[in-house]
């Protein structure tokens, strides 16, 4: 506990001058961690200093309170409060939150044009629900959320005054409307956007009519960009690669749906970028050198991917029909770094009944499929995700366990079979030796059928030191939908009752979790 | 106890005097005292032997403002300052105000930021009008003028 003294003395000169550099101090501070601009803040600071200490001695002589020159009630304290603590306030509300306390009074009218967090205007859940509509339906109601939502945008920039912005999303099935968009891009360089995600994710198509532009102009570019992601934006290799060189904080890149890719080549000895995400894009090459990548994800069509420098690259996720080419390459693309990955995940591309009833053909006629792969000796987590009936693709996860000594965290995630699928498929037992490192194991999309217990007791048996085995009976999404997908009640508690029934045969270490 | 405690760590620390507007004065250990970045700046500008004196904190203020600094100098666990200082900002709305307001001048960064999260919750998930009500805010606009506001804005009304 500390002891006041108490002093009766009036402010000296000395005290006054204390007085107004702690004001001038904390204002500029403050200020300038909130959004506003410190120039004009100086010139103010010394008109508040003064006023305070006027009013300080007012009130002392007086005994009572001053009502200030904004008409502020005497009993509503919070008005009084500095402008940049009530930004600061309200930078922890949404964007749209904040917004609607401008009709408060009038002076909270315009504090939240300084609102320096997320300016969201994510609308992507209203791309879904659209999506599932009728043709009919969805062409009456499109048009107008299109324009609903532009406008939102417009109001919203326009009135905004902060100097920088921590993050943007737009995200809203508008291609068509190329000037606003460009607007919308040029805010973003402007307003010194950190985080960047333009998602113009169509109803219909894949792929969007929106170009996003070559920088033009060398006065405005990214410059502050840290994260930015581009989904249904036409984009090519050439712009990305004048992005990348012109934003010198990127670390998040995440390119997705567009069909005029090319040929990519990340390179530049100065790169930042960690995260490099490639998705269901038309891509001719990649070409990678990056001295802090550490996580790469493709997705898509097979292509050519050539890794030339990427020393910390510990990350990497495939998927699609360059998953399958990967696997059958025995990982070749990836070959000089397969030592330092610690994570590595594998989503096999759909497979059609017929190519289910090839590869069965195959089996009878002897042909004999094992890959095996090896080196993987820094891999702790793994997830590989497949087609239930995808018989090929548990081949290859027996033999990419083999090969991951240090293996930690398994996770196999099953798409759910068509309903005209029959017959069962099998689960081969993995025969050598003994898995001792393994410690979870995860099945997602478990129906309860008999291969899947097969495969879980046969995982459960390789893996000694196995400590859970987690069962999840909810069926995956599929790719590009987040709705989930119409659950039936009875079938799930019918896998979990199915999972239950693991219970009695695990050795008594492993902890059974069922979702 | 107060007085043995602040004699035996004068003579091993230093301690800074502030003073509230209503001219009592606190002795705070410069190690807690230097959370405030503006004690800080003062302090590397040769003020420290001062009497540094806080026109707009009043001693009941400055008497938490003080105790949060020591708490946050004491070395307590994570854990335990989080709960400390949940019931710290859990004060009525007068006294929350004074908080934002010395936590403000004097530049105590996490301090303000626990102030500014206590004063967003209050507001989450009220419309215009609750906020006015909660915080005793006179709408000043006319009628024409709200509307107008609204209709400017609409897109955070929708």
């Amino acid at each position: 506990m500390v002891r006041p003294v108490t002093e009766s003395s009036l402010w000296s000169k000395r005290e006054n001058q204390i007085a107004v550099s702690i004001m001038k101090k904390s204002a500029v501070q403050t200020r300038s961690s909130y959004n506003l601009d410190v120039s004009k803040v100086t010139q103010l600071v010394d008109c508040r200093a003064l006023s305070w200490i006027w009013e300080e001695k007012v009130k002392r002589s007086r005994n009572n309170s001053l009502c200030s020159s904004w008409c502020i009630s005497s009993n509503d304290y919070i008005s009084r409060i500095p402008d940049d603590v009530l930004v600061s306030i309200l930078s922890r509300l949404t964007f749209r939150e904040a917004a609607r306390t401008s009709v408060v009074s009038r002076r909270w009218r315009c504090l939240w044009t300084f609102y320096p967090g997320l300016l969201d205007f994510d609308a992507s859940r209203t791309v879904l629900e659209i999506k599932h509509k009728s043709t009919e339906e969805r062409e009456s109601i499109l048009p107008i959320e299109q324009c609903k939502f532009v406008n939102s945008v417009n109001q919203a920039l326009k009135q905004y005054q902060g100097l920088s912005v921590d993050e943007l999303k737009i995200c809203f099935d508008v291609d068509q409307y190329k000037r606003e968009i460009d607007s919308w891009i040029h805010f973003a360089k402007e307003k010194h956007v950190k985080r960047f995600r333009l998602d113009l994710s169509c109803t219909k198509g894949p792929f969007g009519a929106y170009s996003f532009p070559l920088q033009s102009r060398s006065s405005s570019s990214f410059n502050s960009l840290i994260a930015l992601h581009l989904i249904s934006v036409e984009v090519t290799g050439k712009v990305i690669e004048h992005l990348l060189s012109n934003s010198p904080l990127l670390e998040v890149l995440h390119v997705e749906r567009s069909s005029c890719l090319g040929n990519l080549k990340v390179s530049s000895s100065s790169l930042k970028l960690t995260y490099l995400t490639l998705a269901y894009n038309r891509v001719e090459s990649v070409e990678i050198s990056a001295k802090n990548l550490v996580s790469f994800k493709y997705h898509g069509k097979k292509t050519t991917i050539s890794l030339k420098d990427v020393p910390r690259l510990i990350e990497v996720s495939v998927g699609g029909p360059y998953c399958d080419h990967l696997l059958k390459d025995k990982l070749l693309d990836f070959s000089s770094y397969l030592s330092q990955l610690e994570k590595l995940s594998l989503c096999r591309g759909f497979k059609t009944f017929d190519d289910y009833l090839n590869f069965l053909e195959f089996q009878i006629n002897g042909g004999i499929l094992m890959q095996n792969f090896s080196g993987l000796n820094s891999l702790k987590k793994m997830q590989l995700t497949l087609d239930a009936f995808d018989e090929e693709g548990l081949l290859y996860c027996q033999s990419l366990i083999e090969a991951s000594p240090s293996l930690h965290r398994l996770s196999l995630q099953l798409r759910p079979r068509p309903k005209a699928m029959f017959g069962e498929i099998t689960w081969r037992s993995i025969g050598g030796r003994k898995h001792q490192c393994l410690k979870v194991v995860k099945i997602v999309g478990f129906m309860g059928l008999p291969c899947n217990l097969e495969l879980a007791l046969d995982l459960v048996k390789y893996a000694v030191s196995l400590q859970k085995l987690i069962i999840d009976p909810r069926k995956l999404f599929w790719l590009g939908e987040e709705l989930s997908p119409i659950e039936d009640v009875k079938e799930l508690e019918a896998a979990r009752s199915h999972a239950r029934k693991l219970q009695s045969e695990l050795p008594s270490q492993v902890e059974l979790e069922i979702l | 106890m107060a007085s043995s405690e602040s004699t035996t760590t004068s003579t091993t620390t230093k301690v800074l005097r502030l003073k509230s507007s209503d001219n009592e004065i606190f002795g705070v250990e410069e190690k807690a005292a230097l959370q405030s970045e503006t004690i800080k700046s003062l302090a590397e500008d040769g003020y420290s032997e001062d009497v540094i004196p806080l026109f707009n904190v009043e001693k009941k203020t400055l008497a938490k403002i003080v105790e949060w600094l020591n708490k946050h100098a004491s070395g307590s666990s994570k854990e335990e300052l989080k709960r400390w200082d949940a019931d710290f900002v859990d004060v009525d709305k007068d006294v929350l105000y004074d908080l934002l307001l010395a936590s403000n001048y004097l530049n105590i960064e996490v301090l303000l930021h626990q102030l500014a999260q206590k004063v967003a919750d209050m507001i989450k998930g009220k419309k215009p009008e609750e906020i006015r009500q909660l915080f005793g805010i006179k709408n000043d606009f006319t009628p024409e003028e709200e509307a107008e506001i609204r209709r400017e804005n609409a897109w955070a009304f929708e």
